[in-house]
């Protein structure tokens, strides 16, 4: 399997009336974008602007970011099962937009009251110490707004998001079809150097299976109450792996993009051949609900891992709560086959930093890299300008809570709040430090 | 002049040793006893402008006392930064020293430096205060580490009382007080994470950015006799609240917790009660509270005779306990003991999720 990823970089977004790339500039066909997401009935009133770093500019009602993407070669096409057919992909030739994103920004209710399945959104400053602390805030956004019909369960409403930002990201893709790109990534793991350790990545994932979205989606199915399995890196290059929308990009939820360009996955890469052999990924359910469960799942993806051979594998996840017991008991199981472990994880640890870092630990997990803490509290300044659905936010995703205007300053109690302000894989340069 | 107070127990201001354990807090003028060693370490840079002492006994039975009378040789000695210890294996001595530390840098604002063995009992004190002022170095086991010791809280309360910048325990050499901060590094995490299994694979030294945490153990209570005389009251992690969730928890990460009668109810009617807890799908005990709060349940025992007439506490006691931090639910839980035993209940049936 070998992608070539070709970067077209994108430093401008004109919204004008028709579609072109050309010098950096992409042109947008905004009344056609608009007729594109009003074909689903599920979904009203849409419109778009443009968000620049820098900009006193706060976007709210944030359901996920993604990267336009578009296969020229290979089978299937991006967000195969979601957008294209279920087939192979991974392999070919794939163009990306880079530096911009589409954030979907709807509004949206939700059926349920709370719990782990509670619709919720983000937001995101493009100026300030919001700005600082999100992996977003130095990208030009596409911003598309819309309502979703009321009434709607949830996995419609997710559906009608997913579908309308993934149809835009691809269409802004395909504005490069027969263009020469700026730069050629060529990713392949065939070749191997016999001397340098085989090194996978277990990617831990928080699945709600009761829930109509589990909240991971392999080629558009949600995983549920699977054992591991086995990912080729590409693979997630051309979106096969998604997520729920009414939930993702707040708290420890990725967003599509972070799929897309997984940390961990792009830093293997990097060192593929040179210091590693990358093994490729196992894509792993955690929070099994009892004790039984935790073990299986944690020994099957060891299992697994020992079957490809790994000699040491990078551990992260998604989750947060007694997820995390899973996590550590993959950790173990990996070290007792004999497989090296480093853990990369958020960290918790109150506001002052004071309190448990983590929720659970075993002895084996004697390395771990720290992606900085999530319970940091920040005061963010007014803005001039709010881009999104909605001019009252709530923070808290609890019943009865009191919105607050969107445009004030606004004072969170945790990072997770900004869409970017967690950074689940390693991506960023935080980390906390022992005082 | 750099102004420096030195604290130490009887033994170490050279006035005797265990028979003189329980003296009062006195202070010399300048420097005595261990200090002089101090003073020497200091050198011109700073002056011990006093020496306070204390028996080792007398500070723990007297222990208000003695801080008081400590705080207020403090504030007239007027220093910049205090200096206790060091302590090596002595408990008794090493507890002392970190509390008057809190003391003086919570009433007085002073940094302040103490040093002990890492297996001093004192350590525990140290990391349950956590104090951002205080800070505590590592010593040898016995004064055999004296002058070393000294070195080292010498340069320290300097540093101090110029109230320089203090980094992070590793750069610093300091026991680390369980304090995390955010920084910034030059290098992702991804490479710092792909560096680290590396040097793993090859058995070569690696350090983690997060040390291991050891967890109080909770031993479970005696089994309750006669369980029908007793007063029974509930307890849950569930999220079960009042629907409209009044008192406004969150989802996740609560500080508060809050008691609700059911001293009328029979039973707890669908709609009337909803779930708040970010932890699980809470659309099935939304439709019956009871997953959460047994009351149909304990009603049916109380009909039974199992639970004692009017035994049932009249309410229950909720916080959602998705996300809680350890050390808020660890006082949580001491309010909520508290508040129990204050109303003579016996047992409880604690329902989490």
């Amino acid at each position: 399997m070998k992608l070539e990823i070709a970067e077209f970089p994108v430093k401008q977004i004109r919204l004008c009336q028709r579609f072109s790339y050309g010098n950096q500039l992409l042109e947008v066909d905004e009344p056609g974008l608009i007729n594109l997401v009003l074909q689903d009935p599920r979904i009203s009133d849409a419109s778009i602007a443009v968000a620049m770093p820098g900009e006193r500019t706060r976007i709210t009602g944030i359901r996920d970011i993604v990267e336009p993407r578009h296969k020229v070669s290979g089978s299937g096409q991006v967000f195969p099962g979601i957008l294209g057919p279920i087939e192979d992909v991974g392999d070919g030739r794939t163009h990306r937009l880079s530096g911009m994103t589409v954030i979907a920004a709807a509004e949206y209710e939700g059926t349920i009251r709370a719990g782990t399945t509670v619709q919720r959104s983000a937001i995101l400053d493009m100026f300030g110490p919001g700005a600082k602390i999100s992996r977003f805030s130095s990208h030009i956004h596409l911003v598309v707004s819309f309502r979703i019909v009321s009434g709607l369960a949830e996995l419609e409403a997710h559906t009608a998001i997913q579908l309308a930002e993934y149809k835009i990201a691809h269409r802004l893709a395909q504005t490069t079809v027969g263009l020469s790109p700026e730069k050629i990534v060529t990713y392949e793991l065939d070749k191997l150097e016999p001397d340098l350790p085989n090194v996978m990545l277990v990617q831990g994932c928080i699945t709600d299976p009761q829930h109509v979205h589990s909240g991971v989606g392999y080629y558009g199915l949600s995983l549920r109450d699977s054992m591991a399995t086995f990912l080729h890196p590409n693979e997630l290059f051309d979106g096969a792996v998604t997520v729920d929308t009414t939930r993702s990009g707040r708290g420890y939820y990725p967003t599509t993009l972070d799929w897309q360009n997984h940390p961990l996955v792009l830093a293997l890469y990097e060192a593929h051949g040179q210091s590693l052999n990358f093994g490729g990924i196992i894509l792993q359910r955690i929070r099994f609900e009892t004790y039984h469960g935790k073990e299986v799942g944690a020994q099957n993806a060891a299992r697994l891992a020992h079957a490809m051979k790994a000699d040491g594998v990078l551990v992260t996840w998604i989750g947060g709560g007694n997820a995390f017991v899973d996590v550590m008991f993959t950790i173990r199981a990996c070290e007792r086959k004999g497989i090296k472990t480093t853990l990369v994880t958020y960290e918790n640890g109150g506001r002052e930093g004071k309190d448990s870092p983590v929720l659970f630990y075993v002895s084996e997990a004697n390395a771990v890299v720290s992606t900085g803490s999530l319970d940091r509290t920040l005061a963010l300044p007014a803005m001039d300008k709010v881009i999104g659905p909605y001019e009252e936010i709530k923070i808290f995703p609890f019943p009865g809570a009191a919105p607050v205007s969107a445009r004030e300053p606004l004072s969170l109690e945790a990072r997770d709040v900004m869409i970017g302000g967690a950074d689940l894989w390693g991506q960023g340069t935080w980390k906390c430090v022992e005082y | 002049m750099t102004t420096i107070v030195h604290v130490v127990n009887q033994f170490f201001a050279g006035l005797g040793g265990e028979d003189r354990a329980d003296m009062p807090v006195g202070v010399i003028e300048g420097s005595a006893g261990a200090a002089r060693g101090l003073q020497l370490q200091l050198g011109e840079e700073a002056k011990i402008a006093s020496t306070i002492y204390y028996g080792d006994n007398y500070f723990h039975e007297h222990k208000e006392d003695a801080l008081k009378a400590i705080l207020e040789a403090v504030r007239s000695a007027q220093p910049q930064a205090l200096v206790a210890g060091p302590a090596f294996n002595s408990g008794r001595y090493g507890v002392s020293c970190v509390e008057v530390c809190n003391a003086i840098a919570n009433a007085l604002g002073i940094s302040c430096v103490t040093a002990m063995h890492q297996e001093n009992p004192g350590i525990g004190t140290y990391l349950d205060f956590a104090n951002t002022r205080v800070y505590c170095l590592p010593t040898a086991e016995t004064t055999a580490g004296m002058n070393d010791a000294l070195k080292r809280m010498a340069k320290f309360a300097i540093r101090l009382a110029h109230d320089e910048t203090v980094g992070s325990a590793q750069q610093e050499g300091y026991i680390p007080r369980g304090i995390r901060r955010l920084e910034q590094t030059n290098r992702p995490g991804a490479e710092r994470a792909i560096e680290m299994l590396l040097k793993k694979i090859k058995n070569e030294p690696f350090e983690s950015e997060l040390p291991m945490e050891v967890w109080d153990e909770a031993p479970p209570a005696p089994p309750l006799a006669q369980v029908k005389e007793r007063r029974i009251a509930l307890v849950t992690t569930s999220g079960v609240v009042p629907w409209g969730n009044p008192d406004r928890f969150k989802t996740y990460r609560n500080t508060h917790w809050r008691k609700y009668n059911i001293a009328e109810l029979k039973e707890l009617e669908p709609g009337k009660w909803e779930t708040v807890h970010g932890g699980y799908n809470v659309a099935y005990m939304n439709q019956n509270p009871h997953y959460g709060v047994p009351l149909d349940a304990l009603r049916s025992l109380e009909s039974e005779g199992a639970i004692g007439p009017g035994k049932l506490y009249p309410a229950y006691y909720v916080i959602p306990g998705n996300q809680g931090s350890p050390a808020v639910m660890r006082r949580v839980g001491q309010e909520i003991a508290a508040d129990l035993k204050k109303d003579n209940v016996e047992g409880v049936l604690f329902v989490a999720t």
